[in-house]
């Protein structure tokens, strides 16, 4: 037995911990983990309305986690591709090359 | 209401995004054996066949319907193809035949064939899967780090803007369905009226705002003018026609589908007439003080995706010039950029001064340059006119709101002129220099695609009603 | 409020403690422990809730896949201690997530959905829709992961 609304209402923190991240961190593999903690509380969110609403919330979310798992493999071959090319996966870095 | 009929030999009506998807695996052996310009040729192959199956279903005079209804073909889904499909084209064309190309065709190749698939799907679920994976692979496009710094702002800003508009998106459809239990855009439709309006209005906004991102409506359209810059010049043709064109008529595919009833609430009606004024205004002045060509094409790019929006605000009336307007933008825009490849190379800057003396030297390439830009401004002869005339004119016969945006819009477009003549006069100029500018060598391609833009925007001027579409089908 | 949603609250508790910890933190090795705690917290948030199906496949993608490659991927490259934060942008961090959090949650509680759930995963429908009713969406996500797989290729790939 579970309130809805309460169960909805105390992920939200969790999600904005993660846009958070995702916009103001500077570590390139810290924002893919940043990704993570948002997803999660998506998937949490879901896992409360397939309590409403039935199974398809589920079947909803494992797509979720494909689609997401694949932004995270792209994100880190390119924080690879940019610490070999860069020598950095700080991504401000880049505004040091430019004014010099 | 046209017929639908129930098909089951899938493959068939699926063909397109199919056969594109064979030949991006045949592309990528055959790459493996450097074998370039083979591979570049079944590109074209499999995008003419893509082409022509497209144009032939347009003759149909009903929908096809597939998947229980979850997949339909409608003349709008068709026009929205085409204008993809012709994006793709010149993105190829204005590649060389070398590494760049053997490693980004298949990638190309697979983007377009999931944003075809995406344009017909009829269920949300079905459409975020579709959408996040055609962009998915252009992540791939833009990274292509030549130490250059503005190379990873690109790819990083891409990709942070890019996850963010995923997460955004991915909340909508749990607050969507949390609300009413389905994905299905026919259910979604029926159940709106009577279920609790707020947590629908609330997963529309998240939804509006993801795609806000993709089509670069102006909040949040930063990523796009570094990105655009940044990127290899031929992986920009198809980043400023596909993700565009794709965020722009799925967001028209929303609000006069499923979600055609949320539309009355006055909320989500500012919302979007407030995206639509600021991407008209913005973009336009900005591009003003612009020194870089790829950056003004760029800030360009954006203001028109300002002039689709018009389509938003009154959709039932105006939605019906979207097809044509996506066709002449596509055309024009990627022939812009395109030029920039020809002079520029894949580099991320080209100034003005690299224009001069092209009318000289390069004829037929200053003279499509020209053409092509001020079919972008909305000069009469030019199929870019009769589209942004028959845009205002729909948008202003709505209702009052829409008479004072088509005016703003007019305003800006006045505006636009001034640096699209600019850039043309640059090009006109004489030389810096002794007076011996190189002569820029054209593959047969480019020649080809060269000359054809140039029929096409004189040509398609006097057919608009070919592209007309219809306000897409959702259920059965 | 239920017995069952106090335990779920606390599960989150703990998934909100673990993700702060996770983006604080100076050293990325340290960081994905914490994430991982955030995963334990979050499958146990999810059985709490009835989603136990979701919450298994939820933990195999994310600690048997995701981590791995995250690991792999920070001992590949520099292992950055001293990358300051910056101040400006940390502001426009905390505004825009604050307005998303503010926007979001003031629908859900406007909306008033006073619903007390109980819930268990039956697997059977979650395979009938996953296999049948988005059978086109699995085929798209295929579609998708073979495009990583030549992207990522194509972006760490030696020849250059």
């Amino acid at each position: 037995m579970i309130d809805v609304l309460v169960a909805i209402l105390v992920v939200l923190p969790a999600f904005g911990i993660g846009i958070f991240g995702l916009l103001a961190r500077r570590h390139f593999i810290r924002i893919i983990i940043s990704v993570e903690i948002a997803l999660n509380a998506v998937i949490l969110t879901l896992g409360v309305f397939s309590a409403l609403n039935g199974t398809m919330g589920e079947a909803i979310g494992i797509l979720f986690l494909f689609i997401i798992a694949m932004e995270v493999a792209i994100g880190l071959a390119i924080a690879i591709q940019m610490d070999k090319v860069f020598q950095t996966v700080d991504i401000y870095a880049v505004r040091k090359i430019k004014d010099e | 209401m046209v017929n639908l009929v129930n098909l089951e030999n899938t493959i068939f009506y699926l063909f397109a995004p199919f056969i594109l998807f064979i030949f991006s695996l045949i592309v990528a052996i055959v790459g493996l054996f450097k074998k370039y310009l083979v591979a570049k040729i079944l590109s074209y192959i499999s995008l003419l066949l893509a082409l022509i199956t497209s144009i032939y279903f347009l003759s149909y005079s009903s929908a096809l319907f597939l998947f229980n209804g979850k997949i339909i073909i409608d003349k709008f889904s068709l026009i929205v193809w085409i204008a993809l499909i012709i994006g793709a084209f010149f993105s190829l064309s204005s590649m060389e035949n070398d590494l760049i190309s053997r490693e980004a065709l298949p990638l190309l190749l697979l983007s377009l064939s999931l944003a075809l698939i995406a344009i017909i799907s009829r269920d949300l679920l079905i459409l975020f899967l579709a959408v996040e994976g055609s962009i998915l692979p252009t992540y791939a496009l833009v990274a292509q780090f030549k130490k250059e710094p503005f190379s990873l702002e690109a790819t990083v800003k891409y990709f942070i803007f890019g996850i963010l508009a995923t997460l955004l998106f991915a909340y909508g459809i749990t607050v969507i369905f949390g609300n009413l239990g389905s994905t299905s855009f026919a259910i979604i439709s029926d159940k709106i009226p009577n279920s609790n309006l707020l947590l629908s209005v609330l997963g529309f906004i998240l939804i509006i705002l993801s795609l806000g991102i993709k089509s670069t409506l102006v909040p949040l359209h930063t990523w796009a003018i570094d990105t655009y810059q940044g990127a290899p010049t031929s992986i920009t043709v198809f980043l400023s026609t596909t993700s565009k064109i794709l965020g722009i008529s799925v967001i028209a595919l929303l609000i006069t589908g499923p979600f055609s009833g949320l539309y009355k609430f006055t909320t989500i009606y500012y919302i979007l007439v407030a995206f639509a004024l600021l991407t008209l205004v913005v973009p336009n002045i900005a591009a003003l003080i612009q020194r870089d060509l790829k950056r003004l094409l760029a800030y360009s790019s954006i203001a028109h995706a300002g002039y689709m929006s018009l389509i938003f605000v009154f959709p039932f009336q105006t939605i019906y010039i979207l097809g044509y307007y996506l066709i002449t933008y596509s055309i024009a825009k990627s022939v812009s950029f395109m030029v920039v490849k020809i002079i520029s190379g894949e580099g991320s800057y080209s100034s003005y001064d690299s224009l001069r003396g092209l009318f000289k030297s390069n004829p037929l390439i200053a003279f499509a340059f020209s053409i092509s830009l001020l079919s972008l401004a909305g000069i009469p002869p030019f199929a870019g006119f009769m589209a942004k005339f028959l845009l205002f004119l729909s948008t202003a016969l709505s209702s009052s709101v829409g008479i004072s945006l088509a005016l703003i819009a007019l305003i800006m477009s006045g505006v636009s002129v001034y640096y699209y003549v600019i850039v043309i006069r640059f090009a006109s100029s004489k030389s810096l220099g002794n007076g011996n500018e190189k002569l820029l060598n054209l593959s047969f391609e480019k020649y080809l695609f060269l000359i054809l833009s140039i029929v096409l925007l004189i040509v398609l001027t006097f057919f608009p009603n070919y592209f007309f579409v219809s306000i897409p089908i959702i259920s059965p | 409020m239920t017995f069952d949603t106090t335990i779920y609250i606390i599960a989150v508790a703990l998934v909100i403690l673990f993700s702060y910890l996770a983006i604080r933190t100076k050293s990325i090795l340290i960081s994905l422990i914490y994430l991982v705690g955030m995963y334990a917290a979050g499958a146990w948030a999810l059985i709490q809730v009835g989603a136990w199906f979701l919450a298994l496949i939820y933990l195999f993608v994310n600690a048997g896949g995701v981590l791995v490659l995250i690991i792999f991927a920070s001992m590949l490259t520099r292992p950055a201690r001293d990358i300051p934060t910056n101040r400006r942008i940390t502001f426009y961090g905390i505004i825009t997530s604050t307005l998303l959090i503010a926007l979001i949650g003031y629908y859900m509680y406007a909306s008033n959905i006073n619903y007390v759930a109980s819930y268990s995963s039956n697997y059977y429908s979650i395979a009938s829709f996953i296999f049948s009713y988005y059978f086109i969406g699995i085929i798209v996500v295929a579609i998708a992961a073979l495009s990583i797989y030549f992207g990522a290729i194509y972006v760490a790939g030696e020849e250059k």
